[in-house]
Order: C-alpha cells, then structure tokens, then sequence
C-alpha cells in the first residue's frame, strides 16, 4: 500500500518545488526534475513561440530546443538576473526570433519580389489569419487586452521589442524615436503592466 | 556606472541584448548590491514575467511532456538546429560592429575550411587536414568563411562572458549533407583536441554551441573535415561588411 502510494506523494513533491529548486535539481541532472519542469511550462512556452513563429512543426521544434537549452544551462542561471520564469520566456522568445528570421531570410532568398521584413504587419497578419486555433486567437486575445490598457507609444514599443524580437535600437529606428526615449517608454511599461496585474490578481481574491 | 545608467539599461540586461562590456558594467553594479537598482531590476522582471503570464500557464499533459522530455534526454547536441538568424544576414546586427571592433583590436585571424566531396562518411577521429587556426579572441567576434565552389558559410562567435563559442555553419547547396566535420582546437605545447563533431543535416546545416569554461589553454581553433580535405578558394570575410579578410590556406599565426 504504501510503496502505491509513493509515486502520488513523489508527485506531489515535485509539483510543490519551487521553480529554483527544480532548476537546481536539473544542473544535477535529475530528469524527473526536467520533466515536472517541463509540465509545468510547456504549454506557456508553446504559446510564447506561437506568437513569434507560426508553423506548428516548427514550433513543436522550438519547445524542445528551448527545454534542452534550459537543461544544459541549468548550471550557469543566475537568480540575480531575473526570475527563472522569466529566463525560460527569454529564452522561448530569442529562439522563436532567430527561427523566424532565418526563415524571412531564406523566403528573401527565394523570391526576389519580398522587399520587406514583416514585421510592420503582424498585427494584421494575426487576425487575418484564418488557420488560427482557438487557443491561438485566445491568447492573442488576452495580450492584446492587457496591453490594451497602456499607452499607445508604450505598447508598440513593447509589442515591437517582445514579440516581434527587435532590440531596443531597432525599435528607436522603426518608431523614428530616441532610443532614450523607447528605454523608458518599455521601462514603464512593463512596471505599468506589473502594478496592473497585481491589482487584477487582488480583485479576484476579492470576488 | 550610476544608478540612472543602470537602470535605463536594466531591460536590455534582462534580454542578454548588452554589448559585454556594457552587460559586464551592470552586473558588477547589481553585484555590489545596489538596493535601488535591484529593487528595480525586480520590477522590471515581474514585469516581464507578467507580460509572458498572459499566455495561461496550464499544466501540459503527461504524454506531451514526456515526448518533450524525451526530445531533450536523447537529443545529439545541436546535430540539427535551425540556421540562426547571424547567418542568414536577413538584417543589420547593431551588435557586429561593436564585435568586429573588439576583434580587430585584438587582432584575429584565420579559419579555415575543408570539405570533402564524395567520399564516404566515417567516424574516425579528425585527420590532419585541418587549417585555418585563429587566435582565441578576447571579445565577442564573427566571421564568416564563405567557399566559392563549394558555397559554405561559417560563423564563429566567441562569447566572453559565458566562455562559449558558438559555430554556425551553413550550406547553399545540400550537396554535403550526411557528412561530418570537426571542431577542433589546438593547445599549447602542440596538443590538439577535438571539441565537438558535427553531422551535417539533410538541409546541409550544422550548429553547436562549445563550452570552454574548462579550456583555458586553447590557442587556436580549427575546422575541419571528417575525412578532410582542404578546400581551395576559401575566403574568410568580415561578416558585417562582406569585405575579404584572407584567401585561403590560412596560416597559423605566431
């Protein structure tokens, strides 16, 4: 009875770990580590790389390179950088990035008619899609939502530097701004977006 | 560098998009335990966290994890990533120029490049055809080998702050693909050692990333084929401005 019960109480050890702990067991190469890391934030990584890349094969692709590279990178975190959470989505959305610029690159390559990155469109390009899958739309939904509540210049500016995967420069030069001036339209936005989300989370308690 | 410097960089730092020298600068500050600056670099990372928050965060189910796990646990380091975007040259890297000042300061140079065509792929340890030594960089380099003929792309990148180097190689034509090549580098008192072999993927790509935190007597590094080969008409390029560096052979530099 009790070596039944065993695995459940495994289980739930892992699941109570906090994001650190379960880090630190991985640059130990514990591989049930891995795996209740990976349940708990594949389906969020899946939705960051979607955003960027489009394909479903490729994102599948991506997952797993983004898990592999935290598996063998477990060792060099450094807390002081930022939130696991954070590095993990940082992550997710420098290699969704690269795929997409390699594959802009390569349609370029191809047909000489592309003359643009397309990167000014994605907005529209979203919508008009019609392959969506409902979590697809869903998701898109809820960001546009959330950012929906900040300014205009800070929400491109973020749109621009977190899911469109420019640099901060890049974005100055698309917007035609100072780059001082984006550092700070992106700097108050994310803690805009910080202090909104907290007082929704204290609302729902509330209710 | 003052807090307010600091802080306006605080997000770039987040993103690992610094320059090193400027990513070396923050982290020193935030190490000395600046409690404003940390305070802020906290926000910022919840910030960011809720940004990403917004997609739902459900649990993936057992089956879907374990086919990811399994992905991860059986995978044959970077033997078939997606070329990244450095080697594409879709667009400007704000980055290069800054690298390939650092670079030049130091002054690097040689890579060279081997291809085989034709013959069979084995497994044996690297031959003796390699060329294109380079001295260890001290910053963040790239470069690019191009081969006229055999039209493969090469690019190094060293980082200095994780001590990795970063090798991309791409192929226009598939025309290699199956084969293998080897990184190898070369130490003092003549040693060499091979870092990592790469198998070239159906799309002619390879790419691999080379921790050298335990290496630090490397001197020089090489390319090359498994069997090798030298490649004629090899040149080696800055990547920023596509200016020709060197012809091939590259001469090891004393």
């Amino acid at each position: 009875m009790s070596n039944q019960n065993k695995p459940a109480c495994d289980c739930q050890k892992q699941i109570d770990q906090t994001d650190e702990q379960l880090l630190k067991r991985m640059a130990q190469r514990d591989e049930i580590a891995l795996r209740e890391f990976i349940s708990r934030y594949a389906a969020q990584v899946t939705r960051v790389c979607s955003k960027i890349c489009f394909d479903e094969h490729v994102v599948n692709s991506l997952v797993s390179e983004v898990f592999w590279e935290i598996w063998h990178r477990s060792t060099t975190y450094d807390s002081s950088r930022g939130s696991v959470r954070t590095f993990l989505m940082i992550i997710a959305r420098s290699k969704s990035v690269d795929q997409r610029r390699s594959d802009c690159a390569r349609q370029r390559q191809r047909s000489t008619a592309a003359n643009s990155y397309p990167h000014e469109n994605r907005g529209i390009e979203w919508e008009n899609r019609t392959d969506d899958s409902l979590t697809r739309a869903e998701t898109a939904s809820k960001v546009r939502m959330a950012l929906s509540g900040l300014p205009k210049t800070q929400r491109r500016a973020i749109e621009l530097a977190f899911f469109d995967g420019f640099t901060h420069e890049q974005v100055a030069e698309q917007l035609a701004e100072p780059l001082g001036t984006i550092k700070t339209r992106i700097r108050q936005g994310l803690k805009k977006l910080r202090t909104a989300l907290a007082s929704h989370e204290r609302n729902q308690e509330l209710q | 560098m003052n807090c307010e410097s600091v802080q306006s960089n605080l997000v770039e730092y987040l993103l690992g998009e610094l320059d090193p020298v400027t990513q070396r600068r923050v982290q020193e500050h935030l190490a000395h335990n600046c409690e404003q600056c940390l305070a802020e670099l906290r926000r910022l990372d919840d910030g960011v966290s809720s940004l990403y928050g917004m997609f739902p965060q459900d649990r993936t189910d057992q089956v879907r994890a374990s086919e990811i796990a399994s992905n991860v646990l059986c995978r044959q380091p970077f033997d078939d990533l997606p070329v990244p975007a450095v080697v594409a040259q879709s667009r400007p890297r704000v980055w290069l120029p800054v690298a390939y000042a650092c670079c030049f300061a130091v002054g690097f140079l040689g890579v060279l490049l081997v291809l085989t065509s034709g013959q069979p792929q084995t497994e044996t340890a690297a031959t003796s055809a390699t060329i294109a030594p380079f001295p260890m960089p001290r910053a963040l380099v790239a470069l690019e080998v191009s081969a006229p003929g055999n039209e493969m792309n090469m690019v190094f990148l060293y980082d200095n702050t994780n001590r990795e180097l970063h090798f991309f190689g791409k192929r226009l034509v598939d025309s290699h693909s199956g084969q293998s090549i080897a990184i190898t580098c070369g130490r003092s008192g003549g040693e060499t050692l091979v870092l990592k072999k790469l198998h070239i993927d159906k799309d002619g790509r390879c790419q691999t990333i080379i921790d050298l935190s335990d290496l630090n007597e490397i001197q020089e590094f090489f390319v090359q084929t498994i069997p090798g080969s030298i490649s004629e008409g090899a040149t080696l390029r800055d990547y920023d401005n596509s200016q020709i560096i060197a012809h091939s052979p590259f001469m090891p530099r004393h």
